[in-house]
């Protein structure tokens, strides 16, 4: 039953992805791509990994591509001129190299697979703690890379100063 | 858990910078009402002033200490390269004051991003764990990609903003990728749990050398190195000065510094499977780095190419693996440091009636400033490598460390073989600069006024990278401690 799910929310975050990149119409990317951030969240949820589903949908399927769709409508884009995608030898050898690699990461993973994850991994509690413990650091330091995109932000988006 | 006390012994000096940045926000805000000028030279000013301070301070009350912490450490190798990214933000500080009147607003918040990414960059010669490492790379690109775009007027800085980000993203998507497959082949993410699984292992699996891989390209990306240096050029050329100065030292430093902790700490013994990826890279960089200069009309692009030909010598090192080899790194990233610094300063100052950095500004330099002439000749013949200079003893380092590693690595013997050409290559391209300085007539034969806080600027790199070239001992001791605490001091599980 668990791995009917998988294949199911696995499949529709492949296609939904394919559909994001391959939609002229930038709106119908966008929401093609909420509906990837979904079937995501639904893989997270078969991990057990509940906070991170729910951070997933609230988050990424709800705030940040709500503001997506915002900042097309405001800019009003308009479906893309047909650009052809140019493929060059080196990009498709570049993409061939990295496929038989994968294809070899994936047959040969490591001696971790198929161990249960940790049966509290999806508490908010642990996440929690470990964010203000063994990761306090990082945390810290995300805090100020927000800080420095926002003050980024205002700078390069004000209106022109007149000296 | 970790004590406040524990935190603050490894990353005091990042807390003063963030602190430090916090308070030229706060001061711009109280100073800066209705006034434009004002409180960028306050805010700057206190930003140089707490810098310098904060430097050092790190020289005379820090020390490096064994002690291995899960979230980091504050051996000799980090704080060796503390030191050298506070020197860095110091000299990007510096620049900024003859650039500042070309930009269009933002000038008391370019120090504060400035700070930030200092931060960053301080705290990546610590990191324990892939957490932080992801962390503190992002603080690094993300205010960086701000910084490249900080003149929204100049479509030339929009357009490199706009490559930065996304070839920068794809980048850091890499190296994601990557760690997760490192955590799914070892089950750790810290940098001694991870070493420690990958000892235990009799061989590698195909997963965690692809991981290891995409860890090599996200940081590949930043050291400029040659399959992913695709957006150093344009980037170089579109970034306001002082930001591409800080770009080439102290984004391919970051680089480094965690490539170094990577190969010689967490792969440990492993890295030996490693020097043929390495060496293989460090070739092609070479290659591309010093062929790609040759054709390059604009400085600042020119620059980047010479930039992108000493990733290869640093990345020739990396593969020798040797104490000698981490140590020579070291020595040459301080020697690049004052070189780059120098000509970039020089840059901003001959470009000062035209803003751009076409290769004709310097013509004839020499009539309309002999000083000037005199600074980009020692800059450039140090970058080459030519005797009297730093960069002479910075390259023969590299390559006697890679000659000793040769013994038991014969393949290294062709990559050398391959640098001592590429030497000869980049002669004949920084010659030509120096060329255009000392043997073309000048198109504005006005002569450069040069303020005197430049001067001194210049006057200091001059010194440096002639003093270092005679009296190298003591950088070179603290360099081989840093070397050694990075070979000796294996992570201990904990």
């Amino acid at each position: 039953m668990e791995s009917l799910f998988f294949y199911l929310f696995g499949g529709l975050a492949v296609v939904t992805t394919l559909l994001t990149l391959s939609s002229k119409n930038p709106v119908y990317s966008a929401i093609w791509m909420i509906l990837s951030f979904s079937a995501t969240a639904g893989l997270f949820v078969l991990l057990d990994a509940f906070l991170i589903a729910t951070v997933e949908v609230l988050v990424y399927a709800g705030a940040i591509m709500v503001l997506f769709l915002f900042v097309i409508m405001m800019i009003n884009l308009r479906t893309s001129e047909a650009e052809r995608l140019r493929l060059s030898p080196l990009a498709i050898l570049a993409a061939l190299t990295f496929l038989v690699l994968f294809g070899r990461a994936v047959s040969d993973p490591g001696p971790m697979l198929g161990k249960a994850p940790n049966d509290l991994v999806g508490d908010p509690d642990v996440i929690a703690n470990l964010m203000f413990t063994e990761y306090v650091v990082p945390f810290e330091a995300l805090s100020l890379l927000l800080t420095a995109a926002v003050v980024g932000c205002v700078v390069l988006s004000r209106k022109k100063v007149k000296a | 858990m970790p004590s406040f006390a524990e935190i603050m012994s490894v990353y005091g000096l990042e807390f003063g910078l963030g602190a430090l940045a916090m308070l030229l926000i706060v001061v711009d805000l109280i100073t800066g009402r209705g006034r434009l000028t004002g409180p960028a030279d306050v805010v700057r000013l206190l930003a140089l002033g707490g810098v310098s301070g904060l430097l050092i301070y790190s020289f005379m009350f820090l020390h490096a200490s064994g002690e291995v912490h899960a979230f980091g450490q504050l051996d000799a190798f980090a704080l060796y390269f503390k030191r050298f990214f506070l020197a860095t933000t110091l000299f990007t500080l510096l620049l900024t004051a003859p650039y500042e009147a070309r930009f269009s607003g933002g000038r008391a918040e370019f120090p504060v991003l400035v700070l930030l990414t200092a931060m960053g960059m301080c705290m990546l010669s610590s990191v324990g764990d892939f957490v932080s490492l992801f962390v503190g790379l992002e603080l690094v690109t993300i205010s960086l990609f701000l910084l490249t775009a900080w003149r929204p007027g100049l479509p030339r800085s929009i357009e490199a903003g706009i490559k930065f980000v996304i070839i920068g993203a794809v980048a850091a998507a890499f190296l994601v990728y990557g760690i997760a497959f490192v955590y799914g082949a070892t089950g750790a993410l810290d940098f001694a749990g991870v070493s420690a699984a990958i000892q235990s292992m009799a061989t590698m699996p195909a997963g965690l050398k692809f991981g290891l891989l995409l860890v090599l390209v996200g940081l590949g990306f930043k050291l400029g190195a040659v399959p992913f240096h695709i957006w150093i050029p344009d980037v170089y050329q579109g970034a306001p000065t002082p930001v591409t100065a800080f770009l080439s030292v102290g984004s391919k430093a970051a680089g480094v510094v965690l490539l170094m902790r990577l190969v010689y700490t967490v792969l440990g013994p492993a890295a030996a499977e490693w020097a043929g990826v390495l060496g293989g890279l460090a070739a092609i960089t070479l290659l591309m780095g010093n062929l790609g200069a040759i054709t390059q009309t604009d400085l600042k692009r020119f620059l980047g190419y010479s930039g992108i030909a000493h990733a290869g010598f640093l990345l020739l090192a990396l593969a020798a693996h040797s104490e000698a080899s981490a140590s020579s790194i070291l020595f040459y990233m301080v020697t690049y440091l004052f070189a780059n610094m120098a000509a970039f300063l020089v840059i901003i100052v001959v470009s000062r009636t035209s803003d751009d950095s076409h290769m004709d500004r310097v013509n004839g330099l020499a009539e309309r400033s002999p000083f000037l002439a005199f600074v980009l000749l020692v800059s450039m013949l140090s970058l080459a490598g030519v005797p009297p200079f730093a960069g002479f003893v910075a390259k023969f380092m590299i390559l006697r460390a890679a000659m000793e590693a040769a013994l038991h690595n014969p393949a290294l013997y062709w990559i050398v073989g391959l640098s001592l050409v590429m030497v000869v290559v980049s002669l004949y391209y920084y010659l030509c600069v120096l060329k255009r300085v000392y043997f073309r007539e000048p198109e504005d034969k006005g002569v450069l006024e040069i303020s005197g806080s430049t001067k001194a600027i210049l006057l200091l790199c001059v010194i440096a990278t002639i003093g270092l070239a005679i009296f190298f001992n003591p950088l070179v001791e603290s360099a081989n401690a840093g070397a050694q605490s990075l070979m000796g001091a294996l992570p201990q599980g904990h």
